[in-house]
């Protein structure tokens, strides 16, 4: 019952809001549509964690600890961009750089992008799951392209080529995952792609198709968590967005595609064993620290800085997903969650900035802490938070993928991983550093902290600053159990 | 070799003549040549997936065939025509890389996807060859939209690969 | 070795040849809204060329004289070694299906000095051309000719069209299509089609075929004509016998049947010659390697594809 209202609940919100004309009740639906969410979130985190497994619709919907954790991220991220939302579109709405009917399009098109990024958390089938992955793509396209500019066209374009492409591959896997089980299945093939039906019979699954499914759907799924050398939409897409929606791809939508990843993976070890789709995971989550890396050192745009350390993030998860045993995976869900409650921060932060400055570049914006003090401070903080230094909670699971390196073998790797991981955190402090504390231009506006952005920002510093020292026992008990269903396997 | 078994055959048959027409595609640089040899495409699939359903006894594919047809054989042609109509694109295509080294590529892409196929099919009685077509025709499709600059001649690659995918599906 | 077949087959070749051609053309006229040349027209053109004088240029040497002679019958050879109404084909010499390729090359290559020794300019562009095409289109039809041969497991037409004939879904695999769709290709390069060249004008500057041969007349212009439209012939007869044998009687005896089979499947494949020509526009002469590059790269998959699939 609680996964049905869970999806009902964004999808209906999604209708009524193409219905409702009026912007301040549009807010008012949006915010208080995430603020349920968040709290069916918990509950069902607390349910799962009593009983196990819910399952609903004669298997249709499914989840596990897995399935919510990625819910709970999911609730947590959408509340947080609904409310920083307001004021951010309030302001655009003030300036004219948009129009009412886009503003009413952001409030109708997010909630159906919420649904979309549940449903692929709650589907059991993993074909209902692929069309969710799917949605979210077509929901998130006409968000990148919200602004109508050239840039921003051509970004959703990009996204959208390049996403179909990986999608069309994750396709490919999928078939040829049920064509590889539909032998072991035996009487369950009428729901041959029913993950809880395929993960209890995977080890009689045919080996060749498997290792290709595994592939097609590593690099399909890849694509959308941005995963290199498929990220090349990201830097675009996370830079032509509106900042809240930027917030629920860099923070949605890859746990979205992580989590298809980690069921495949599952799937694939417990049939090849771990080694196969272990090592692939590797190889690309350490390419893509690496090559987000220089990037990063390079860049002059504070907004793709933030896609170049969204696609570090995916590779790091990835990796740890890769070096595998319990405290790889452990490694990867701690990740997934300390990224997801940081990175939203990040992007408020930049957007205050880009939309005080009136520009995305680094070059123009030196010593906001003088004109807009909060959000350079918290930006500061968030840099540190999110380039994995202590205290902060992304070191401890930066810390534990490595140790899982280490105690895999992956000596190699290790190395690797931490010279991407040193030098994406000196590019980052270099920028972040001019950009809040350098001397700043004599032509800077004075600024003004909105309420309702900076509300938003100071809720994502709770767990950003609790985490690092406390991590809630339920929330651990949920990430310790969904490491058991990944490293349980292997 | 195998006792040919006639539907089989001609199932293999029509997939095949997809990957020739994708070739094809790949071979020559006018749009509204390529849009039609997309529908010429698009009803081989249509066709193949009414064979399945004829040879295999599946009659629900006998609507996929028809949705097929009509969607991608006739109204997506169409509407793509009109478009370049509309809009005015300069006919000849100009991709990165020229035809004939892009035909050798795809080549290539065919024979990879006879290999990755091989060890899937050894001892499957059906559908082998299908799958390895299905994976080069994506394949192909893939190199398709890389090498092809504009809007409309990319998402006609993209549907292309669609086709492929299609055609592994029934595979 | 049997005499009456070989005379009634040359017979057949010679006289249904410029039919071909006239229909061909005629086709082509009706589906443009003109009235095109009546069908038999090819055969008056011949009789025409025949009665007329020659003019030889004074610096032309015997290899001028020879070509029409050399072309007319190395083709009309050619012609003989293909199953036409029967599955076994009169003349059988070593190499079969190579000999029908080599000979054809042979009348190619004295066309092509035929071209160039009068030293004139568009001859000389014209065997130019003819032979740059020729470098990619004849590996392309040997690798096609190939995958049919490994089917049959011989490269004697004769051997092929049995095969072909007592296993006809084994023709329909993967690797016929595609060889069956380079040989088309190459068909139509070969008889000068219209993706390849114009075979209506002496006009273009891009003209390959009809440029070697503008220096001919009278007699020998009408040798190399008819040698044209015998290797057109041919070609066509090859694609059909050897990729749908069906119905082509194993023995002499039924001529007949042979005959009017024979004639419907011309009639389909020369009908998709014209639907070609009629749909698509000439391609600049750059752009013509293009295509037949296509129809190796499809060839080489073709005989790939005979180990590769199952």
């Amino acid at each position: 019952m609680i996964l049905l209202i869970l999806l009902l609940l964004p999808l209906l919100a999604g209708l009524a809001c193409f219905a409702i004309r009026s912007p301040r009740v549009l807010e008012w639906v949006n915010v208080s549509l995430a603020v349920f969410l968040c709290a069916l979130a918990a509950v069902l985190g607390q349910r799962i964690i009593a009983h196990g497994p819910i399952n609903a619709f004669d298997d249709f919907l499914y989840a596990d600890a897995l399935s919510a954790l990625v819910v709970g991220l999911t609730a947590f991220v959408s509340l947080v961009s609904a409310i920083y939302a307001v004021g951010y579109f309030r302001r655009d709405l003030a300036s004219h750089r948009i129009t009412a009917a886009q503003f009413h399009r952001y409030y109708a098109l997010t909630p159906l992008f919420i649904f979309a990024m549940l449903l692929v958390a709650l589907a059991n089938n993993l074909g209902v799951m692929w069309v969710a992955i799917e949605g979210t793509t077509l929901a998130s396209v006409l968000l990148i392209a919200f602004y109508n500019e050239k840039t921003s066209l051509e970004a959703a374009w990009k996204y959208i080529i390049i996403g179909s492409v990986g999608i069309t591959l994750a396709l490919f896997g999928t078939i040829l995952t049920y064509y590889a089980a539909s032998e072991a299945l035996g009487p369950h093939a009428g729901h041959g792609l029913h993950w809880s039906v395929l993960i209890a019979h995977a080890g009689q699954f045919k080996v060749e198709a498997m290792r290709l499914a595994f592939v097609l759907v590593l690099v399909g799924y890849g694509t959308k968590a941005g995963l290199a050398p498929m990220h090349t939409w990201k830097p675009d897409a996370y830079a032509e967005a509106p900042v809240p929606a930027a917030a629920l791809l860099g923070a949605g939508v890859i746990n979205c595609a992580l989590y298809g990843i980690i069921r495949f993976h599952a799937l694939a070890a417990q049939c090849l064993g771990h080694d196969f789709s272990g090592n692939l995971l590797v190889f690309f989550g350490v390419a893509s620290i690496l090559i987000a890396a220089p990037f990063v050192i390079v860049q002059r745009n504070f907004r793709r800085l933030l896609a170049y350390s969204s696609i570090d993030h995916a590779g790091i998860m990835v990796a740890a997903l890769g070096f595998g045993g319990k405290l790889g995976a452990l490694a990867a869900l701690l990740h997934m969650l300390f990224h997801a409650v940081t990175k939203p921060l990040a992007f408020f932060c930049a957007g205050n900035v880009q939309q005080h400055f009136g520009t995305p570049y680094l070059r123009k914006v030196t010593g906001a802490i003088h004109t807009l003090p909060w959000t350079a401070a918290l930006f500061l903080m968030v840099t540190f938070a999110m380039t994995g230094s202590p205290p902060f909670s992304i070191f401890q699971s930066e810390f534990t993928a490595l140790s899982a390196a280490l105690a895999a073998g992956h000596t190699w790797a290790a190395v690797l991983f931490v010279i991407g991981v040193v030098a994406i955190f000196a590019g980052f402090l270099v920028h972040i550093s001019k950009l809040t504390l350098g001397t700043p231009r004599h032509d800077a506006p004075p600024g003004r902290e909105c309420p309702w952005k900076l509300g938003a920002m100071l809720l994502v510093c709770v767990p950003v600053l609790a985490f690092g020292f406390v991590l809630p026992e339920p929330i651990y008990r949920l990430i310790e159990e969904a490491a058991l269903l990944i490293g349980g396997a292997s | 070799m195998n006792p040919p078994d006639p539907g089989t055959q001609i199932i293999t048959l029509l997939a095949a003549a997809m990957l020739v027409v994708q070739l094809l595609m790949v071979a020559q640089r006018m749009l509204l040549t390529n849009i039609h040899l997309f529908a010429l495409q698009s009803l081989l699939l249509g066709l193949a997936a009414a064979a399945i359903a004829f040879f295999q006894d599946v009659p629900h594919l006998y609507f996929m065939a028809m949705l097929t047809i009509a969607g991608k054989g006739i109204a997506l042609p169409w509407f793509l025509h009109r478009l370049v109509r509309r809009i005015g694109i300069e006919q000849e295509m100009h991709p990165w890389i020229n035809p004939p080294t892009a035909m050798i590529l795809c080549g290539a892409f065919t024979l990879v996807g006879y290999l990755v196929a091989r060890p899937l099919v050894l001892g499957a009685r059906q559908g082998a060859n299908v799958l390895s077509i299905a994976i080069a025709l994506v394949l192909i499709g893939f190199f398709l939209l890389i090498n092809r600059r504009r809007a409309v001649t990319q998402v006609l690659a993209l549907l292309c690969a669609e086709n492929g995918l299609l055609d592994q599906l029934r595979g | 070795m049997n005499p009456i077949a070989i005379i009634a087959q040359t017979l057949l070749l010679l006289l249904l040849a410029p039919l071909l051609s006239g229909l061909i053309k005629n086709w082509k006229a009706r589906l443009q809204n003109r009235r095109g040349p009546p069908v038999w027209q090819p055969y008056f053109d011949i009789a025409k060329f025949l009665r007329k004088d020659m003019v030889v240029s004074e610096h032309a040497s015997w290899i001028f004289l020879a070509t029409p002679y050399v072309l007319f019958l190395s083709t009309l050879t050619a012609g003989l070694m293909v199953p036409m109404v029967t599955a076994q084909a009169p003349l059988s010499l070593f190499g079969g299906v190579l000999a029908v390729v080599g000979l054809m090359a042979l009348g190619r290559f004295f066309l092509a000095l035929g071209g160039l020794d009068p030293a004139s300019a568009f001859g000389g562009m014209g065997s130019s051309r003819e032979m740059t095409l020729a470098a990619i289109a004849e590996p392309a039809m040997m690798l096609a000719i190939f995958t049919v041969a490994i089917t049959a497991g011989s490269t004697n037409l004769s051997r092929i069209a049995e095969t072909s004939l007592a296993t006809p879904l084994n023709f329909l695999s993967p690797s016929h299509v595609l060889a069956f769709t380079a040989l088309f290709i190459v068909l139509l390069a070969e008889t000068g089609r219209i993706p390849v060249d114009n075979p209506a004008t002496h006009l273009e500057l891009t003209m390959i075929h009809e440029a070697m041969v503008l220096e001919y007349s009278g007699r020998y212009l009408a040798l190399i004509e008819w040698a044209s439209s015998m290797k057109q012939l041919i070609l066509m007869t090859l694609l059909c016998n050897v990729f749908f044998a069906a119905g082509l009687p194993a023995q002499w005896p039924d001529v007949g049947v042979g005959l009017i089979v024979l004639l419907a499947k011309l009639l389909v494949l020369a009908a998709a010659v014209v639907l070609i020509e009629f749909t698509n526009a000439k391609l600049r002469l750059f752009r013509v390697p293009d295509l037949l590059s296509a129809a190796f790269v499809l060839a080489a998959l073709a005989l790939i594809s005979t180990f590769i699939f199952t």
